[in-house]
């Protein structure tokens, strides 16, 4: 079953920039994928059109079967949980409990599933006691937790993540590359951390002015020292 | 993802680019000026007013077109004087029903004000399109513009585009989590109240972040020497070839509201 | 970009070259006050502090929030800076954004600057600030007086802002005082509501993640007496002219003459507002009330049917 699927996608900003060359790319129910390639390749330019922010000018994008426009983009955001780089910018309520909540609460639940919603979210991260705590206080590692799980909230079948482990100790990348290993959702996952792709994710595309270079098994790309260089990646 | 389209500098060598900002910052307010002074229904002197303003566009070589663009942007604000077609007492133009009546009077005084506004927001897009900010600021220092203030501008205009960056970003992780689920029949979008208290925490943390910001900035400042004394290079003096425009564009002007008066 | 703003950054040649060149110079001497008072009590750090939360205003102003359909609401920002600056750095602060947004976004006519300054730097800052006090004064220290006064000085601070804002085209000749004043007074009710809930909302943040913030109001630039009475008197000044305008556009006229406008009215091109009322109306009270809720309900309604209508179409 198909989960993601990205046709022919272009994509030029408003000051001329144009990101996306014809991006063609296809996400099957259950896959954990690595989106790698240097900065400016339109990685974050790509993972915005997954979830209707970015409008598409050009292409065909479906999610889980239903086309992906203006009208169904609100669906779509409910199936597609992504979850930015800066936890700062993502954690904007006074308590966890009401970032975590804000998902449930815009869906229209009644209060009685929020709370479950909200608590079965913060298990799947392992910060069940952390309802009540202030969210600004917490460190990057809980910072990032707490946005995985008001995404998580909103119980999607497709995780996309924008530079997961970018600014974490040792000890809070590993739990976050353990949590990812238990989570069951399909993931697209961009990442300069090589290692964590070699470690969790199966399947690597890479990105490279705006174009997809090469797209297949993690363990044949990563080897290949020459097709790394060549798109400004480093051998792990 | 920048919010760089936020800067209307448009880069470019014309002559109006090329001028000095302290001329071009006083010109600008001397036309407005200009034309706030110029008396109701001076049709001469507006129509002159507005090709003094399409020539300088021209200079600029950006086109005509650029700047008609932007100067629709104070346009709904006329609805303000729409009243004045009804009220000035004067010779009857039409009827309408509710017994009100369109006087010439009053048309003439609603288009003036509609022509005031519009010439005056062409020359000010004039100013911001053709001058740097650095420029603008730099200019506002010599006018002697207090120095605090002037330092103050200059920051916020730094970090104006980093901050900008950031409410975006917060504007798309709210959308990232605002799906509908599959669940029919629920009001989705929650209540106004919360949707305002959700806004009002983004706010709250953009503010606070900005803060601790500040800190940081205080701490490299103070790194490099900043002792609270607000120092900068001093200004070159104004080309002969600036005070003849100067000079110029003031002569223009005076005759122009002489013209006014006398009509 | 920067467009649906509140309606209150007045445009060039909407008011006239007396009443701006007033508005100028009660604005510059109102800065330079606070210049001399950030001065001697922030010192060095009030560049970065100021600069970097200006910056966060005009970003601010870029969030919105859908108030139905497709109408949104946005923030002045002002009850904000004055609540967490102190009321003179709030000036600054405010003066910086609303220069800026003239000078460069031409959100605001250039001459018409000086009226701008006044409602939305000098006007928003200062009944804010006294609101706030007040509030938290009848509170006596609890958290509730930081809520209820933060949402009562947005809602006066944007409704202070607005009737100024009218009375300036009134007695520019440019809107008969009897329409604007209701007008202008009855939708920044609405709005008001919007920055104060957003207001409320900042503060829950603020108090949670950083209750020093607030607590220690002593440690901000100028919270004195003198912007207690200042405040004070502005609300009082409003609320007395306003509803004297609607009602009496001829007594608005009187004041004028009394101030002296008159002679500066002696100036060609200058026209004093004459008997400027709606054509009618009757020169009463009871149009006054009229018009005000006429146009808050339209507001609403236009806001309802947008909804509506949206509603609708989703659904289907």
């Amino acid at each position: 079953m198909v989960a993601v699927e990205v046709k022919d996608l272009s994509y030029t900003y408003p000051d001329g920039l144009t990101a996306l060359h014809g991006v063609s790319m296809e996400l099957c129910q259950g896959d954990k994928v690595a989106l790698v390639g240097p900065n400016g390749a339109g990685k974050s330019t790509l993972l915005l059109h997954l979830n209707g922010i970015l409008e598409k000018q050009h292409g065909v994008i479906r999610i889980c079967g239903v086309e992906l426009t203006k009208k169904t983009a609100s669906r779509v955001r409910a199936m597609v949980g992504l979850v930015f780089q800066s936890p700062d910018d993502q954690l904007f309520s006074p308590t966890v409990f009401d970032d975590v909540a804000f998902g449930p609460i815009y869906q229209g639940l009644t209060p009685a599933e929020i709370q479950q919603r909200v608590t079965d979210a913060l298990r799947l991260v392992h910060m069940e006691d952390y309802a009540k705590r202030v969210s600004h206080h917490l460190s990057v590692g809980e910072k990032k937790r707490i946005a995985m799980a008001s995404v998580l909230s909103m119980q999607p079948s497709i995780l996309v993540l924008d530079e997961p482990s970018a600014g974490l100790d040792p000890r809070a990348r590993r739990a976050l590359i353990n949590l990812l290993a238990e989570l069951p959702q399909t993931m697209l996952i961009a990442t300069h951390d090589l290692p964590l792709v070699r470690d969790l994710l199966p399947r690597t595309i890479i990105m490279d002015g705006g174009r997809i270079a090469a797209d297949g098994p993690t363990r044949s790309i990563l080897a290949d020292r020459a097709l790394l260089e060549a798109h400004g990646l480093e051998m792990p | 993802m920048h919010v760089n389209f936020l800067d209307p500098y448009q880069d470019g060598s014309s002559l109006v680019h090329q001028a000095d900002a302290r001329v071009k910052l006083v010109l600008t307010a001397a036309f407005i000026l200009t034309t706030a002074l110029t008396p109701v229904a001076a049709w001469p002197v507006y129509v002159l007013l507005v090709a003094l303003a399409f020539a300088a566009e021209l200079l600029s070589e950006l086109g005509l077109g650029f700047y008609l663009k932007r100067a629709l942007l104070a346009a709904p604000f006329v609805l303000a004087a729409v009243p004045l077609l009804f009220t000035v007492e004067g010779e009857t133009l039409a009827r309408l029903p509710l017994g009100l009546t369109i006087t010439s009077a009053g048309l003439d005084r609603f288009i003036t004000i509609a022509l005031k506004s519009w010439i005056s927001v062409q020359m000010a897009v004039l100013l911001a399109s053709t001058t740097s900010f650095p420029e603008i600021l730099s200019a506002m220092r010599a006018l002697r513009l207090p120095r605090l203030l002037v330092a103050i501008i200059g920051l916020m205009w730094r970090y104006l585009f980093v901050l900008a960056d950031e409410a975006m970003r917060l504007i798309r992780a709210r959308q990232a989590r605002s799906g509908i689920g599959e669940i029919p029949g629920r009001r989705t979008g929650g209540q106004l109240a919360w949707r305002a208290k959700v806004t009002g925490g983004m706010a709250g943390s953009l503010f606070l972040r900005s803060l601790e910001r500040s800190d940081r900035i205080y701490a490299a400042m103070l790194s490099r020497g900043y002792d609270g004394e607000v120092r900068s290079l001093p200004h070159p003096g104004i080309s002969p070839g600036g005070w003849t425009t100067l000079a110029v564009g003031l002569v223009i002007l005076a005759s122009l509201l002489l013209l006014g008066h006398l009509l | 970009m920067l467009t649906n703003h509140l309606a209150m950054h007045i445009p060039d040649g909407f008011l006239s070259v007396t009443v701006s060149l007033v508005m100028w110079v009660l604005s510059i001497v109102f800065i330079l006050i606070a210049l001399q008072r950030v001065n001697r009590d922030l010192r060095e750090r009030e560049v970065p502090v100021m600069g970097v939360l200006a910056a966060a205003i005009f970003a601010g102003q870029m969030l919105n929030f859908t108030v139905a359909g497709g109408t949104s609401g946005h923030l002045l920002c002002a009850a904000l800076a004055s609540v967490l600056l102190g009321p003179w750095a709030a000036v600054l602060v405010m003066t910086s954004v609303v220069s800026v947004q003239a000078l460069v976004f031409q959100d605001g006519g250039l001459l018409a600057l000086g009226a701008n300054l006044f409602n939305m730097a000098v006007i928003g800052p200062f009944v804010s600030y006294f609101i706030y006090k007040l509030v938290k004064a009848a509170a006596r220290g609890a958290n509730w007086g930081i809520f209820a006064g933060g949402f009562a000085a947005a809602w006066f601070s944007i409704e202070a802002a607005a009737l100024a804002c009218a009375l300036q085209l009134a007695l520019s000749g440019t809107s008969p005082a009897n329409l604007a004043v209701p007008a202008m007074g009855g939708i920044h009710a609405l709005i008001g509501i919007g920055e104060g809930l957003i207001t409320l909302g900042a503060l829950s943040f603020v108090l949670a993640a950083r209750p020093d913030l607030l607590k220690h109001s002593q440690t901000q630039a100028g919270s004195s007496r003198p912007v207690w009475v200042g405040g004070l008197l502005i609300t009082a000044v409003l609320a007395a002219l306003s509803p004297l305008a609607s009602a009496h556009p001829d007594g608005l006229e009187w004041v004028a003459e009394q101030a002296g406008f008159s002679s500066a009215a002696e100036a060609p091109g200058y026209e004093i507002i004459p008997d400027y009322v709606f054509p009618g109306i009757a020169n009463e009270a009871a149009a006054t009330i009229v018009a005000g809720i006429a146009g808050a309900l339209i507001v609403l309604g236009v806001a309802l049917l947008a909804a509506y209508t949206r509603k609708r179409r989703s659904m289907s």
